[in-house]
């Protein structure tokens, strides 16, 4: 009995606050991501003819580590026995995407780059509990910053 | 070059099914599973272990396995057997059934049937009993057991189970996931549990009636037992017992006894007084030992 109450009350604090941290996450990545809409984010690796001359490149990259809650752990662990899409994690991987991107678009912004070109993603988790259960991922996003060294104004 | 970043839609890379609702069907659905499965499996198991004959039960189980020292010697012990052996003959064991009494000096109240017809009770238990009906009645209920091979059903059951239970859990790889599962297969292996100990109840009112020709002493012992629990003080919910609650078994008794035109009222019969001296003097050795000091090493 005190095990079934004690259980009970985790799953409501992991699903109220984790819900809650994810609603507010959620509207700040939305936020932001407006903010930073015209910093621009290329996957090529080719330079862009009107970026080959005139500008310096630096290395930026962006991190974030989130952990899984005790109500998203719990429903993922009863996915494990039938299958199928696992979508408690879906939302956390796509936050934690997301934001490692805009990690990564602060550290330009604040160097006055406009544009990331190559930009890739690294996603790992960094800690695998008892029997291998998830604890907390890390994404991190880099690129190369392209900053212009302006000579001719609003010229792409 | 005209390049742009538009916002992507949202609801592409996340589901979006309400993770309650996930919760709800995944839990509810593999509970069920679970509880069937484990229903399943107890009920092949309790109904194919009862065919092992009772000698090869006897061969395996001689002596009781407990860590407390048993004596099936002595007064009390000799008492409750020759109690067993009259109440036996009422009630058609099988051939070759023998019953087997130890008794423990502790303050538990209980009596436990276990396997190879072994029969043991506290010292505790015979201390807050008044009269020897309701001791018949007590044995009477383990002798049920026994004959209806309840210890070894349970242990068929418990096998079983164990691993179709261990073998989920390993499959679910969570923790949290493993011990529902255990807790789910628990309670619905306690409803085995509830029906051998009304079923033991009912053997053991008819063997009561039969041996002294009213079955009074029946419900005394579970008001006595009620009376237990209630200075324990908890009250649990019957779903979550390995017994039926007292006013539940009371009922039940008087309902049956009630059926077989048995009186549930009757001149009950005294624990000899040699048996209650010996019990005293067990129960006085018993604090004594508790007052002794630890040696100091």
């Amino acid at each position: 009995m005190p095990d079934i109450i004690t259980f009970l009350i985790l799953l409501a604090l992991g699903y109220g606050f984790g819900q809650w941290f994810e609603r507010r996450h959620y509207r700040s990545i939305r936020e932001r991501e407006q903010e930073f809409k015209d910093l621009l984010i290329i996957q090529t690796k080719i330079i862009p003819s009107s970026f080959s001359s005139g500008h310096e490149t630096f290395l930026v990259n962006g991190s974030v580590v989130i952990s899984v809650d005790y109500f998203k752990r719990f429903v993922a662990g009863l996915r494990n026995l039938v299958g199928g899409r696992v979508t408690p994690y879906e939302t956390l991987l796509d936050r934690a995407r997301r934001e490692a991107i805009l990690r990564m678009k602060e550290e330009a912004r604040a160097s006055g780059a406009d544009v990331i070109l190559n930009v890739k993603y690294e996603m790992c988790s960094i800690y695998k509990g008892r029997r291998n259960s998830i604890g907390s991922v890390e994404a991190l996003a880099y690129g190369t910053a392209f900053l212009p060294i302006k000579t001719t104004a609003g010229e792409r | 070059m005209d390049i742009s970043n538009p916002q992507p839609a949202e609801d592409i890379n996340i589901s979006k099914t309400h993770p309650l609702k996930e919760f709800f069907l995944l839990s509810g659905g593999i509970l069920a599973l679970v509880a069937v499965i484990v229903l399943v499996l107890s009920f092949l198991a309790d109904t194919l272990t009862q065919y092992i004959p009772f000698e090869v039960e006897r061969s395996l189980v001689r002596k009781v396995d407990i860590d407390m020292p048993a004596s099936n010697t002595g007064i009390v012990p000799d008492y409750l057997q020759s109690l067993a052996n009259d109440l036996s003959q009422k009630m058609d064991l099988p051939e070759g059934m023998e019953i087997t009494v130890s008794v423990i000096n502790s303050n538990t109240v209980n009596a436990f049937a276990t396997l190879g017809g072994n029969v043991v009770f506290f010292t505790g238990l015979l201390d807050a009993i008044s009269n020897e009906n309701t001791l018949a009645m007590v044995m009477a209920h383990e002798i049920a057991h026994i004959k209806l091979r309840h210890p070894l059903r349970a242990l068929g059951r418990g096998v079983v189970v164990g691993i179709a239970v261990a073998t989920m859990a390993g499959v679910a790889g969570n923790d949290i996931v493993a011990k529902l599962i255990g807790d789910t297969s628990l309670l619905t292996t306690l409803n085995f549990s509830r029906d051998q100990e009304s079923a033991a109840d009912k053997l053991a009112v008819a063997a009561l009636a039969k041996h002294y020709g009213h079955a009074s002493g029946s419900i005394q012992l579970f008001e006595l037992l009620n009376q237990q629990q209630g200075e324990s003080g908890d009250k649990i919910p019957e779903f979550f017992t390995t017994h039926p609650l007292s006013q539940n078994r009371i009922a039940a008794i008087q309902k049956y006894a009630q059926q077989h035109d048995w009186p549930v009222e009757g001149d009950t019969n005294e624990i000899p007084k040699p048996v209650r001296d010996e019990l005293n003097r067990l129960r006085m050795a018993l604090s004594d030992q508790k007052d002794k000091p630890e040696p100091a090493i």
